[in-house]
């Protein structure tokens, strides 16, 4: 369970201040506000996991079916697994695209120069415009007949000839340059911080040592930012997981379910046929999901970094 | 002589192209907003031209029909109101939350910390019936606080984690120091931790800001009248019989800006404040 | 297809529209019918005695909550609320969400029982889930109760498959409100390219007939091939500057496309239920007609633009305004848009006429009903504000300011009919099919239809695999049989 909890700074002794209880007291506002709304909602939706409720069918009233929902959807569902598997492509292509982008901006970005402060805050405009604000701006955008972007492509000699949310293939690869763009300047913009804040010394050993700029940047760079990356990728593997509001407004799911990823199965689940009961099992072992894909990737770079130690 | 002018000239070629590469990869962030502004002057049928037209006759109707003809100005200021007061008060409860994982020992503090991180990778989708049932049982529902809280909420664990970070930054021993000179918790909290976290508090409110200012599903589903929030109100340009895509757009660019100058005006502190402590000299 | 097939085919047509007449087989039962005259009995009984302002006198105070559609026909009468608001001291409030959203808030509300609202307007789809679970009552104990019954109410106006299909629930059925929002299906075309005599002309010598409005899918597809028009050529004598396409089709998986491809079904092998069930609620979606039906649809995006297989209906109406396309099948009251000079450039060039022909007369409706919610905190002073809002003089108010009439009093009204798509509206609502939304699985249903639609045209499968695809989910959703078992 403590997979996750980032171990930055020094695993001193904390030093345990004279009154115990101040620190529950201090949790305690967090707390109690946790357990109102997130937590309550929480096993609500577990007890529904575990019914046959449709709003809109009037025999499935809430009747107790034990696991039958999980059953089903683990066995059965195979819609469900198909939007698992695309959510899970969509999210690894997605986060190392933006990574890797986000951490070529800030490394070439990261001088001084005039101006400076006003590129960076335009940068990260992606980040900051409402997303629902967004996909409706890139419905105008993706209009195979009046839209820019079909246009912009044709005039450099891209041949279009299908709607880019048409086709399967395109379809999902436009979400992903949408969420690209939406998300690099997040990894940018802590990269940017990071490298602003990395401490001298190590590179003027380095330079002494007359390491090449590769070598300085793996063997010094790379570790220094390391639990910053971390916290980076974590982040944006959460939230690409949940990505729902842009396909939401520009495919539904579609063209036939080349789109559906996982938030999006739910919510049709859950908000357009109203099956409550099914749509809390599959909404739980979403979340499940993405618990153990974290805790996962957590592991996955805690090993390398002992590797590199 | 001649040697080092030819490399500091080839240096200065790499030098150019790179800062190229990255004017152009700013550039293509930046061009689908500047393409938002443009829109937000165009009338419907300039907005549908193709090739499209830079050159046009503005005009302002799509931001008068949002914001004087339309709800759209009231939707602004209950965003304000909602958004800095969540913002504040998640600030608040998740530095306090922070610093009592980062000084105190408390007992199964793993378990919760891992609880409370587990509330950021839930779905909104999981909680928003329950959630509904709830607020409309405490009259929540549709009220400026109740929207404040569940974003209160959903920014909490993204604070305790960052702040928690600053928080482990600095060395115990200032504690210890302020604590042998006789101060007591709270003075020790105020004046020798909390103006060296301030970096730390600024960042965190920034993406508490963008979080809760842009929030969709529980804002719509919480909301009826009174407290309805600008992302809320953009979809009800998409009616049956058509979308106002220039007021789409005029609205998104307003959505736009109070972050934006937000993100300039504390530029600084962003910058410093996103290590989250995480580098140690 | 030859042309003794095509006459052959008029014939049929004509001979099977004479039969059928319009969509009637849905008259009234006894039962209703003495629910109607016993209204209209108090009706007479309070002609000159009773008033809106005496029967509100109990409610002065309430305010109402309504929850509604992001739609005109909402927008309008909040025009006139003071004028109600003045006469009964009775508050309105309203709150208007898109249709997505609309429908969350409204099922939201409905499970929770918060009775926060008065009125609710209940999408079509959803009628039949929400009086079958109980969340609306019926409006028959208002509708005989003297003290709340106005005498002009004049419940004759409404045609009877609109009414009856919108707002009719339940066994036996009881009526649960008044339509509020009925859009239906009509041919779309660019009248001033059909009138082009140079059109005309090249027309005549390529397919041997007169350029016309299309009466049957044949010709449709036809004039969708001669419309078709590359960059650089020519239409009614200017030069293109883009591609010009013969018909505008909705192929996004959305009911966009559910319900564009039902008028093709439902023409092709009959309307009941927009041809997904038989009288018996058994499956004939995949029916030998149906088939041919989607494969026509299928073939016909050849004539259609590329994008279109992204299309749902507001994006259809777009390509019209920016003069992209000659013909759709598309919703009636979006016409307004494309009539307005100042969001369109064809407004004025449009003609409008009923659905062609393949073999049966059809028109797809859709309508959404005022409901007064179970839980409702002032159900009386709701209804109050029902009957005014649906008044005839309030309704042609609102249909003035660009409101879909449900009421023939103000269809027939001269200022009405005057406006260049209402004929063809009336006409089409003699043919309105409804689709399978007694059916409360009907949401789910529906959705699985609009999968295997787009995957038919996206060629993943043929059509016959789609619809026998559809079959099988549909039964295992409805429990009923498949007429037309899957071969496979």
């Amino acid at each position: 369970m403590g997979l996750l909890i980032p171990s930055f700074g020094q695993d001193k002794e904390k030093t345990v201040l004279k009154r115990k209880y101040t620190g529950y007291l201090l949790l305690l506002p967090t707390l109690a506000l946790l357990a109102f709304l997130s937590l309550v909602p929480f096993i609500y939706a577990f007890n529904l996991s575990l019914r046959d409720l449709n709003l809109r069918i009037p025999r499935l009233a809430g009747q107790f079916v034990g696991v039958d929902n999980f059953r089903y959807l683990m066995r059965e569902d195979s819609e469900f697994w198909h939007s698992m598997g695309i959510t899970v492509l969509f999210l690894v292509v997605v986060v190392s695209i933006e990574f890797v982008a986000g951490f070529a901006l800030a490394l070439l970005l990261n001088r001084e120069f005039k101006g400076k402060r006003i590129v960076v805050s335009l940068a990260v405009i992606p980040m900051m415009i409402a997303p629902v604000a967004v996909g409706l701006m890139w419905r105008v955008a993706l209009n195979y007949e009046l839209g820019i972007v079909t246009y912009l492509l044709k005039s450099i000699g891209i041949p279009m000839k299908e709607a880019l949310l048409g086709t399967s293939a395109t379809a999902l690869a436009t979400l992903m340059v949408i969420d690209i763009w939406q998300w690099t300047p997040f990894i940018f913009l802590i990269i940017l911080a990071g490298l602003h804040s990395l401490p001298k010394e190590p590179y003027e050993a380095a330079q002494v040592d007359g390491a090449s700029k590769w070598k300085i940047f793996r063997l010094v760079t790379l570790p220094l930012l390391k639990p910053l990356i971390i916290i980076a990728l974590l982040l944006r593997v959460i939230d690409a997981f949940k990505t729902f509001d842009q396909v939401y407004i520009l495919t539904g799911g579609g063209p036939g379910n080349a789109t559906d990823l996982v938030c999006m199965f739910a919510y049709r689940t859950n908000f357009k046929i109203w099956n409550l009961g099914y749509g809390a099992a599959v909404v739980l072992v979403i979340f499940l999901v993405i618990l153990i894909v974290t805790a996962f990737f957590y592991a996955v770079t805690q090993k390398k970094e002992e590797e590199v130690v | 002589m001649k040697k080092t002018k030819v490399l500091t000239s080839r240096r200065q070629f790499i030098e150019i192209g790179l800062l190229s590469v990255a004017a152009f990869i700013v550039f293509l962030e930046v061009a689908p907003f500047l393409w938002i502004v443009l829109m937000s002057f165009k009338s419907r049928l300039d907005i549908f031209e193709i090739p499209p037209k830079l050159i046009f006759n503005p005009i302002l109707d799509n931001y008068y029909n949002a914001f004087v003809e339309g709800p759209f100005s009231k939707y602004l200021i209950n965003s304000l109101i909602i958004d800095s007061s969540s913002t504040a008060l998640a600030i608040l409860i998740g530095t306090l939350a922070a610093y009592a994982f980062s000084r105190f020992k408390i007992w199964g503090g793993k378990q919760i910390f891992f609880y409370i991180l587990t509330t950021r990778m839930c779905p909104p989708v999981v909680v928003a019936l329950p959630l509904f049932m709830i607020y409309s049982k405490l009259k929540l529902y549709d009220t400026h606080i109740g929207v404040i809280l569940i974003h209160t909420i959903f920014n909490l664990a993204l604070v305790i984690w960052l702040m928690r970070g600053f928080f482990d930054e600095i060395p115990q021993e200032i504690d210890q120091a302020a604590m042998i000179d006789g101060h007591s918790e709270w003075t020790i909290f105020r004046k020798f931790i909390f103006p060296l976290v301030l970096p730390g508090i600024v960042v965190s409110a920034m993406f508490c800001l963008v979080f809760s200012w842009n929030e969709f599903l529980f804002a719509l589903i919480l909301t009826q009248f009174d407290a309805t929030t600008l992302p809320v109100g953009v979809p009800q340009l998409v009616t049956s019989r058509g979308t106002y895509w220039g007021q789409v757009a005029a609205v998104g660019v307003v959505i736009t800006l109070p972050v934006l100058i937000f993100a300039v005006t504390f530029h600084r502190y962003l910058i410093r404040g996103l290590t989250f402590g995480a580098i140690k000299t | 297809m030859k042309k003794s097939t095509i006459v052959y085919l008029m014939v049929v047509s004509l001979a099977v529209a004479l039969a059928f007449g319009t969509f009637t087989a849905h008259a009234w039962t006894p039962d209703e019918q003495a629910l109607l005259d016993k209204a209209k009995e108090i009706a007479s009984d309070n002609a000159g005695v009773w008033s809106l302002e005496e029967a509100a006198k109990p409610y002065r105070g309430v305010t109402l909550k309504i929850l509604a559609d992001a739609a005109t026909e909402a927008d309008a009468p909040q025009n006139y609320d003071s004028e109600f608001i003045k006469m009964t001291g009775i508050k309105v409030l309203w709150e208007q969400n898109p249709w997505d959203e609309h429908r969350s808030k409204m099922f939201m509300d409905f499970a929770a029982g918060t009775g926060i609202y008065d009125l609710v307007w209940v999408p079509f789809d959803d009628m039949a889930s929400v009086t079958g679970k109980g969340y609306v009552q019926p409006v028959d104990k208002f509708m005989l109760n003297p003290k709340l019954l106005d005498p002009n109410i004049n419940l004759d106006d409404y045609s009877e498959a609109l009414w009856k299909y919108t707002s009719w629930y339940g066994k036996p059925a009881k009526p649960y409100g008044f339509p509020c929002e009925n859009p239906t299906m009509i041919l779309w075309y660019r009248k001033d390219l059909f009138d082009n005599p140079t059109e005309k002309a090249n027309f005549k010598k390529t397919y041997r007939y007169e350029l016309q409005v299309p009466k049957n899918f044949e010709q449709y597809n036809h004039i969708a091939e001669f419309f078709t028009r590359k960059k650089g050529e020519r239409l009614a004598g200017e030069v293109l500057d883009r591609d010009f396409y013969g018909v505008g089709q909705s192929g996004k998986r959305h009911w966009a496309s559910v319900c564009e491809w039902m008028n093709l079904a439902s023409t092709w092998g009959g309307p009941t239920w927009g041809g997904t069930l038989d009288e018996n609620d058994d499956v004939v979606i995949n029916r030998p007609e149906n088939v041919e039906a989607l494969e026509y649809w299928i073939s016909l995006f050849r004539f259609s633009p590329p994008g279109s297989v992204d299309w749902y209906w507001d994006l259809k109406s777009t390509a019209f305004q920016k003069n992209i396309v000659a013909m759709a099948l598309a919703w009636n009251d979006q016409s307004y848009e494309i009539e307005d000079p100042e969001k369109s450039e064809v407004a004025g060039k449009m003609g409008y006429d009923l659905i062609p022909i393949q073999k049966y007369p059809v028109s797809h409706f859709g309508s959404w009903s005022w409901t007064i919610p179970t839980k409702a905190k002032n159900p009386d002073a709701a209804w109050l504000y029902l009957q005014w809002v649906n008044s005839r003089d309030i309704a042609l108010k609102c249909a003035l300011e660009g409101a879909m009439p449900s009421r023939k009093y103000v269809f027939d009204s001269p200022e009405i009919s005057a406006i260049p798509f209402m004929p063809a509206t009336k006409k089409a609502l003699d043919h309105a099919f409804p689709r399978p939304v007694h059916r409360p699985e009907w949401g789910e249903m529906g959705e699985i239809l609009a999968l295997y639609l787009t995957k038919a045209h996206r060629m993943e499968m043929t059509a016959q695999e789609a619809l026998d695809k559809v079959a099988v989910e549909w039964q295992r959703l409805l429990g009923t049989s498949i007429v037309h078992p899957p071969k496979t």
